[in-house]
């Protein structure tokens, strides 16, 4: 029983995670808090969804939801974040301009599917069961699994290894100093959108095929736990978007089966709001994208 | 009178403030210089409470005031301007001068909520000193202007005029004339001295045009490296060949 | 007259809706208007909603003492919230008052008392139309003169630079307790009038979309004086039902109007209606 709610908290947990990672990049670059990440988390699932239904294979649909997502990225960041960059506005301003966006994402979403919940083809997500000893899990929830962890790989190779990476870390660190040496800014800015809303579309598309179920709200199951994600890790922290993603995990499915179902997310926001009291700064410290 | 006994003040590795005793007795105007970096600035953040002391005491008369709030210690009767201003930007400039006031301002609550005349008679009372007050800094024109619309020279007046509005005993103040042309800064000398020797305020001035300070200081003391290197008058500290070499190749000793 | 008689009776759910939003919109205006951006209104709703409606359906107190019992628990619940997020600013303390607004839903959705997820119906309809009205006519003058005032300046001051502020002598932790304190009295009278004037409450009432409700309402008015957020009220919740043609894409002209205000009109739709303040 252990075991298994074990093994289940770390595959939703490394879905968390992901799906954390684009909150935390985006706030370690640009100190924005960006609510409507959980919009595209949704629209890169009916992308996705749509392609599938077209008869496109699962791989390359989860790829083209990934360039979608990652383009509404960019999209949202020329519209909500860029005009008010220019006019070095406060901290209210992107927040709200982000909802902005996310409610126009939604509604079109909304517009265009009807409130429904939509489902994979049934041949599309039905995979193979393993049980080993107590635990038993699909082949689906083991990829999803590995998948996430290689993408935060990935994502923490690009940011280590290559000259984009270099940049996104000195535009983090200080963004006068960086355009000083000859970095611009607003490149910097569109490929971070590009790569952390493309790293929440495919956590959209990863939970959409976990329970193959796709609708037009499904952002609002992680867009709070996503903040509790990054807080427990660390804003702006990739290894802590991690940690956190994985710790959130295990702590909904431990309180599950110990403790009562119903109070599962409030264990959760428990977590958070304690932990933003005794170290807003996270497990994994402050700067973690600065020193990523 | 404020003094500052063996403060020192560490950030990180680096000692700001070093083993510094510095005195500001009552109706006096005690310059404060030293190269950029020297310490300065936290010298005045330590007296107003903005940081704590590694070690060493801060007292006002006999009372330590090195824990204090900025809030609590602003109630005691030390107020100050900031190296960078720090204007509410979306008020007025009158508005501002208002806020200073607040320590005394006698409009009570109730009287506001109800809108009870003489509350309000009050309150206008306090806007009508806080006017006057920016009419002897030259400002009367201005004093409706938003303060983040004022020139550079304008903001610093008022935040002078706002910090005056604290009927405070000490006035310390971070490089009042930075950015002002050589007439601006006269006229400025001129107002600061008067209005602190109108009110029987103490003046900490920390400047690094030199003429203005050797002008309007009765001592001084130069800091470097966090340390104080000399105390004294101004041609004491002219004349003292530690203070030269501190400003040797940093800019002359006018 | 009786034209008006006639409307008044097609349209008194909306007209009801439109006082109570302006109430919740002016509940987080306050804190904002002492520079925090506290996210946790829908907790308070909840607190004091529930609060009150258990005192008149299961005690039977009559309706007014009920509602202010309630909001007066609703301000203890702020003071202990607001106590220890003091020191967090910015998104910090939106994140952290946000997990105090879920964790308040999660509750009334588990417990038995409040009715769990079905929550509580057959509450009598108490709050009405010239009850929210006044009381939203006393909230906007109450809150225009505390701006006119000393803690008004004061809490203007934090808003603006919390550090000159406190050079000031402005305790800075005291005003910004009294702002949570207050949004939280506001939210929660607010929250009792609109379960007295609805038939039923249930925790999704006071979800995390409630409080971008207000906060889009208080924005899209203007934070910069009283009136802001009461006419973005106004405007945010009769749109919806002018717009009810566009169905499921409703919230595409919300979201687009929204933005359109943020980018466009930093200081709200009030600035065009106070142009003394728009340059
Ligand atoms: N909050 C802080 N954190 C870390 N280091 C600080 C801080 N404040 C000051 N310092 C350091 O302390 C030293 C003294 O700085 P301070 O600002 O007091 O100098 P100053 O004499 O006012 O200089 P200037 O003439 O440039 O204003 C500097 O090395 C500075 O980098
Ligand atoms: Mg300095």
């Amino acid at each position: 029983m252990l075991a298994q709610q074990l093994v289940n908290g770390l595959f939703i947990g490394s879905v968390y995670a992901l799906f954390a990672l684009g909150y935390t990049l985006i706030f370690g670059v640009l100190d924005i808090l960006n609510l409507a990440h959980a919009s595209i988390f949704m629209l890169g699932a009916f992308t996705t969804l749509v392609l599938v239904l077209k008869g496109v294979p699962l791989l390359l649909a989860i790829l083209g939801g990934a360039l979608a997502g990652g383009l509404l990225g960019v999209l949202l960041d020329r519209v909500a974040f860029w005009p008010l960059r220019r006019r070095q506005a406060g901290p209210l301003a992107p927040l709200i301009s982000s909802i902005a966006v996310g409610m126009i994402y939604v509604g079109t979403a909304n517009g265009i599917f009807g409130p429904d919940v939509r489902h994979f083809p049934f041949d599309v997500v039905r995979t193979p069961t393993y049980t080993i000893g107590p635990v038993t899990f699909t082949l689906a929830q083991l990829t999803i699994f590995i998948a996430s962890l290689a993408l935060m790989a990935g994502l923490q190779l690009l940011l280590r290894r290559t000259r984009l990476g270099a940049a996104i870390r000195a535009v983090a660190e200080n963004p006068r100093a960086a355009q000083l040496v000859g970095i611009d800014l607003e490149s910097v800015y569109a490929q971070t959108f590009f790569i952390a809303s493309a790293l929440g579309a495919v956590a959209g598309i990863l939970f959409a095929l976990t329970f193959n179920a796709v609708s037009s709200v499904m952002g609002s199951a992680v867009e709070l736990k996503g903040l509790a994600v990054i807080v427990l890790g660390g804003m702006g922290s990739i290894p802590g978007s991690l940690l956190g993603g994985l710790l959130i995990g295990l702590s909904e499915d431990l309180s599950v089966a110990y403790l009562s179902s119903g109070y599962r997310d409030a264990i959760v926001f428990a977590i958070l709001f304690l932990m933003l009291i005794i170290r807003p700064t996270g497990l994994l410290g402050k700067r973690g994208l600065r020193t990523a | 009178m404020i003094a500052l006994a063996g403060v020192t003040k560490d950030y990180g590795g680096v000692h700001a403030v070093k083993d510094l005793s510095l005195e500001l007795p009552d109706q006096t105007v005690l310059g404060l210089i030293g190269p950029n970096g020297a310490g300065k600035t936290t010298v005045l953040n330590l007296m107003t409470g903005l940081a704590t002391p590694t070690s060493g005491t801060i007292a006002l008369d006999e009372r330590r005031i090195d824990h204090l709030k900025p809030h609590a210690i602003a109630a005691l009767g030390i107020a100050r301007t900031y190296q960078t201003s720090r204007l509410f930007p979306q008020m007025s400039a009158l508005e501002n001068v208002v806020v200073g006031m607040h320590l005394h301002a006698d409009d009570s609550l109730l009287g506001q909520l109800t809108g009870w005349p003489p509350t309000l008679a009050r309150a206008q009372r306090l806007r009508t000193q806080a006017r006057e007050l920016l009419g002897e800094l030259g400002l009367s024109e201005r004093a409706d202007a938003l303060a983040r619309n004022l020139a550079p020279g304008e903001q610093r007046r008022v935040e002078i005029a706002r910090a005056i509005a604290m009927q405070p005993r000490a006035l310390l103040l971070d490089e009042p004339a930075a950015g002002l042309n050589p007439v601006e800064t006269d006229r400025l000398r001129a107002e600061i001295l008067k209005l602190a020797r109108e009110r029987n305020i103490s003046v900490l001035l920390i400047e690094h045009d030199m003429s203005f300070v050797m002008a309007a200081c009765e001592r001084i003391a130069v800091l470097n490296f966090g340390e104080k290197i000399a105390e004294g008058t101004p041609d004491q500290v002219r004349a003292d060949p530690r203070v030269i070499e501190a400003y040797l190749g940093v800019e002359g000793v006018a | 007259m009786h034209a008006l008689t006639a409307f008044y009776s097609a349209h008194s759910a909306l007209i009801n809706q439109i006082g109570v939003n302006a109430l919740l919109a002016l509940s987080i205006w306050v804190t904002l208007a002492c520079g925090q951006l506290s996210l946790g209104n829908m907790g308070f709703m909840a607190i004091t909603a529930y609060a009150s409606v258990l005192l008149v359906l299961r005690a039977h107190w009559p309706f007014f003492p009920a509602v202010l019992a309630g909001t007066g628990l609703a301000a203890i619940a702020g003071l202990l919230l607001g106590w220890p997020v003091l020191r967090l600013r910015g998104v910090f303390l939106a994140i952290a008052t946000i997990g105090f607004g879920e964790i308040v839903r999660i509750f009334a959705v588990n417990l038995s008392v409040t009715g769990g997820a079905e929550g509580i119906a057959g509450i009598p309809q108490l709050a009405s139309t010239p009850i929210i009205y006044s009381s939203l006519a006393l909230a906007v003058f109450l809150l225009w003169r505390l701006t006119r005032s000393r803690a008004g300046r004061a809490f203007a001051a934090i808003a603006q630079d919390e550090v000159a502020a406190a050079g000031l002598g402005i305790d800075p932790a005291a005003y910004k307790l009294a702002a949570f304190a207050i949004g939280a009295a506001i939210a929660g009278y607010a929250g009792a009038l609109s379960a007295f004037s609805s038939f039923f409450i249930s925790p999704t009432d006071y979800s995390f979309g409630r409080v971008v409700d207000m906060l889009a309402s208080a924005v899209v008015g203007g934070i910069g004086s009283v009136g802001g957020p009461v006419l973005g009220s106004i405007l945010l919740t009769l749109l919806p039902e002018t717009l009810r043609f566009l169905q499921n894409y409703r919230d595409v002209i919300n979201g687009l109007i929204l933005l359109f205000v943020i980018v466009f009109l930093p200081q709200g739709l009030w600035s065009l209606v106070d142009r003394r303040r728009a340059s």
